[in-house]
């Protein structure tokens, strides 16, 4: 997807001729977000490029180009002197562990940090316990001070349904109260990711009623398939400079398909192959001669699960 | 380096507030790093420079100057005298892409001083700003280093379109200058001094 920076389009505008500097200078202040230097688009195509490669995550894929396309459009639209949608980017991920959120939201963070939405475009990730505090007043101090830490870039709140669980009487429903007053007062400041099991969430979203409308973007993370399981495996080799054995090949195939492995989660394929990676630095320590290739193959040895 | 980015619309004195203000922050020449995009520290004497550089006509700055200025206590500042923007394009391309820079540097700057002349405020019958001046006070006023200098109050009527133009941007700092007496330095050196 091609990226064309604001500015610099405006920029170009005068030089030719076509706008007038007076007239570039109401665009850029039409302009309520920061306008990107080249240095973080460039970290923005590498973002959706590194989307791009990740495995699976079809839909979750095609729903970030339509929402670049989309904030590109609505920004050229306000360049124009055209009514423009308001960008509200608050999101809510629905997957089991394991499934890429986390990935996801860091890469979106560059991308938005790109595009222009957001100044900074870091991810502070936290959950129920960094919000709630221990008294009256503690939880909506400890929430905000959470918001301003993600003042620019991205709130992540990992298992968000659980800060309804306790119900009305929790302080949970303080932290809930907080964020949807930020999130109208601090409009273009964050983005709040609320992310967590798709049932919970549901549920999450059933108990509270006004949150579905103030998060338009919804993600869904299917698990992972059993041969999505072994690609991301391939990867994780590939980045790590580590080639598997034909027979270790085979038992990480079966190994995957076994019940306590096979949940989709590529947290469990990653955990598999650093033990494996582990057990092979062992095996080799006690050879003499150590060639590259040794250094770089993985055997079936290193993958049992039970460890002789 | 902090930029300060001296802007403003036709003849309304940047390059001549630019050389004199330099000279009054102690420099007895001018250290110029970069005229017109080409990177090459040299010097000028202020005088030289007003002679080659000031003139009465309007768009006789037809490049971008940085300067670099000492503060006091170790703060530096990199001074742009930047080419006269307007609300009409211009026949001449290279005066255009001089001005795409000028916005440009707009963007970047951290401390912003915009001047306004104000002999043409007393010549508008409705004793109004200029349409360019509009276009950047609305762009520059919720920035943090933007500042007014109201220039050429030295001539008659000059005070009375200061504090018209004070009354018309309440809660930006509005500042009185005369470029050429080398009036109101003071309250901009304090302006530019502040980290913002």
């Amino acid at each position: 997807m091609e990226l064309i920076p604001p500015g610099q389009r405006i920029l170009n505008m005068v030089a030719d001729g076509s706008i007038s500097s007076a007239e570039a200078l109401k665009m850029l202040a039409k302009a309520h977000y920061r306008l990107p230097l080249e240095r973080e688009r460039e970290g923005a195509r590498e973002a959706l490029a590194e989307l791009e490669g990740l495995v699976g995550l079809q839909h979750v894929k095609a729903l970030v180009r339509e929402l670049c396309a989309f904030i590109e459009v609505q920004r050229m639209r306000r360049e124009k002197g055209l009514a423009a949608e308001p960008l509200v980017l608050h999101m809510i991920f629905r997957g089991n562990p394991g499934t890429g959120k986390t990935t996801v939201a860091r890469l979106l963070g560059k991308i938005f940090r790109g595009l222009g939405v957001l100044e900074k475009g870091h991810v502070v990730e936290v959950e129920r316990a960094d919000l709630v505090g221990e008294y009256i007043g503690h939880t909506a101090q400890r929430t905000r001070e959470c918001i301003l830490r993600a003042k620019g870039g991205i709130l992540f709140i990992d298992e968000a349904y659980s800060l309804a669980r306790g119900g009305e009487k929790d302080f949970g429903k303080e932290a809930i109260d907080t964020l949807v007053k930020s999130m109208e007062d601090r409009k273009n400041d964050f983005v709040l990711i609320l992310a967590g099991y798709l049932a919970e969430m549901e549920w999450f979203l059933k108990t509270n009623p006004g949150l579905r409308s103030r998060f338009p973007i919804q993600l869904d993370f299917p698990d992972y398939d059993h041969n999505e399981l072994l690609s991301i495996a391939e990867q994780i080799l590939e980045q790590r400079q580590y080639t598997l054995t034909p027979q270790a090949r085979k038992l990480l195939s079966n190994l995957l398909k076994r019940p306590e492995h096979s949940n989709g989660n590529a947290r469990t394929v990653r955990n598999l192959i650093e033990r494996a990676i582990r057990r092979q630095a062992v095996r080799l320590m006690s050879l003499d001669d150590i060639s590259t290739d040794a250094l770089q193959l993985l055997a079936a040895g290193d993958l049992e699960v039970e460890w002789q | 380096m902090r930029l300060c980015t001296v802007i403003g619309g036709p003849n309304t004195g940047k390059t001549l507030f630019t050389i004199n203000f330099v000279e009054y922050l102690g420099h007895r020449r001018l250290t110029i790093l970069s005229n017109g995009g080409r990177r090459a520290r040299t010097t000028l004497s202020p005088q030289a420079a007003r002679q080659s550089l000031v003139s009465a006509r309007e768009f006789s700055t037809r490049t971008l100057m940085e300067l670099e200025v000492r503060l006091g206590r170790g703060i530096r500042l990199t001074l742009i005298d930047t080419v006269a923007i307007s609300d009409l394009v211009h026949p001449d391309t290279s005066l255009r892409r001089a001005m795409a820079e000028t916005v440009d540097v707009i963007r970047r700057a951290h401390v912003l001083l915009h001047l306004v002349d104000s002999e043409a405020m007393i010549r508008d019958p409705e004793g109004k700003l200029q349409a360019i001046d509009r276009a950047i006070a609305t762009y520059a006023s919720t920035r943090k280093g933007y500042a007014i200098l109201v220039n050429k109050t030295d001539v008659q009527d000059g005070r009375a379109a200061f504090v018209r133009m004070k009354q018309a941007y309440p809660g930006l700092p509005v500042l009185a200058i005369s470029a050429l007496r080398r009036r109101g330095f003071k309250a901009v050196r304090a302006f530019v001094s502040v980290k913002s």
